[in-house]
């Protein structure tokens, strides 16, 4: 008999604690994802300064390096560099709850538009703050959300490798219409575009060749590619699409 | 008897290791990657754009890349808000500029009538959507790719 129970105490010894942690280690494997801590959320640093802009005192928070949001108003006794201050202390304390950029909304609070982190306030896009962006508080909010949730997800808008050129601002910019061709089917007019860019590029510019692809079976894309010829991809950098004519946008 | 005892045992254990295994959920099903589409369904197109707009731009860049026609410009993945249907209808790569194309939140898609050519104007906005009265166009910055979320 007392092998046996030995052998029951020590199975039992094993599998208790085994059993105990596997349960605990439950809920984590369902947690929806707006509450799903991300690492590298949590390691994000946010901060707020006091800027002046045109001899103007504004607050900003600081998503990393980047401005997320920009306060040029004062309200409630504090000035626009304390309310960004709040901000950041806000932001910091849901990210810190477990919050991420999906936990991010427009809605709102108090009756006025605002953005949100889960059902908390983060911030109001007030109409007189608004205004002074030359948005309504709903543009306001959207623009906020936008930065905001770039930011937290670590998305830049990334310029792109191999490139020995960079892109021309536009400060003498024009239009000009030319045809989308198959770039897989040479010689297939598919439509036209309107190309815009700085004039000496745009007048180079043939035509648009169209380039189709699929993502994952579920995206097609069509790239559109300004060329200096009708035959051959030959990219004019600086130019791109602002309208497509005679083109059916979306096939559904 | 000692041995019928000894069987009964191993068959208890064995039934004990099953149940914790069970309970404990070695036995999970095994883990299934969300695409696309199944986001697509879930939350619609703003939401795949956020969660997938990132690896758009790359496969669209690097598809260019392999032609030997990739932008010099900075480019990012963005939702089209058609302003006639008030909705969103798919989604956008605009380039330019990385300073602007980063304050591109969306693309506004209006109809245009060229005399008799109809077509589509996309303009980059810093909104998300184009409710409001006016659209806040991002200049600088234009369209490089359209993408059909509904094949």
């Amino acid at each position: 008999m007392k092998p046996f129970r030995v052998v029951l105490l020590l199975a039992g010894f094993v599998l208790i604690p085994l059993v105990v942690k596997n349960l605990q280690a439950q809920p984590s494997a369902t947690t929806s994802p707006a509450a799903t801590p991300v690492a590298a959320t949590t390691q994000v640093t946010v901060n707020s300064r006091t800027m002046t802009l045109n001899g103007q005192s504004v607050g900003e928070v600081l998503v990393g390096n980047n401005v997320v949001l920009r306060i040029r108003e004062a309200a409630g006794g504090y000035t626009a560099g304390q309310r960004a201050g709040v901000v950041a202390t806000r932001l910091t304390s849901y990210l810190s709850q477990g919050m991420s950029w999906q936990s991010l909304s427009v809605g709102t609070f108090n009756n006025q538009t605002a953005l949100l982190m889960g059902n908390n306030l983060l911030v109001t896009a007030d109409p007189r703050e608004a205004a002074l962006n030359g948005d309504t508080p709903l543009q306001l909010a959207d623009a906020w959300l936008g930065n905001t949730t770039d930011a937290l997800r670590g998305v830049t808008a990334s310029a792109v490798a191999g490139s020995t050129e960079s892109w021309p601002d536009w400060t003498n910019a024009t239009t000009k219409i030319v045809p989308i061709i198959s770039a897989g089917t040479p010689g297939l007019q598919l439509g036209a575009a309107q190309v815009t860019g700085p004039k000496e590029r745009v007048d180079t510019v043939k035509a648009v060749l169209e380039l189709d692809l699929v993502f994952q079976k579920t995206a097609r894309i069509m790239v559109f590619i300004p060329s200096t010829q009708i035959a051959s991809l030959k990219r004019v950098q600086g130019v791109a699409v602002s309208a497509l004519l005679q083109y059916r946008l979306f096939k559904f | 008897m000692k041995r019928l005892r000894k069987w009964t045992i191993i068959a208890g254990i064995t039934a004990l290791l099953m149940t914790a295994g069970i309970i404990s959920g070695a036995f999970v099903r095994p883990a299934q990657a969300v695409g696309l589409g199944d986001i697509l369904k879930i939350g619609g197109i703003v939401l795949a754009v956020s969660a997938f707009g990132g690896q758009i731009n790359n496969f669209i860049n690097n598809a260019l890349g392999q032609h030997e026609a990739a932008a010099a410009g900075a480019t990012k993945v963005v939702p089209i808000f058609s302003i006639g249907q008030g909705a969103y209808i798919g989604a956008a790569q605009v380039l330019g500029v990385p300073a602007n194309v980063r304050r591109v939140q969306g693309v506004a898609a209006i109809q245009l009538s060229i005399g008799n050519i109809g077509g589509t104007g996309l303009i980059p906005i810093s909104t998300r959507s184009a409710k409001g009265s006016s659209l806040s166009r991002v200049s600088g910055v234009g369209v490089g790719a359209i993408i059909d979320l509904h094949i």
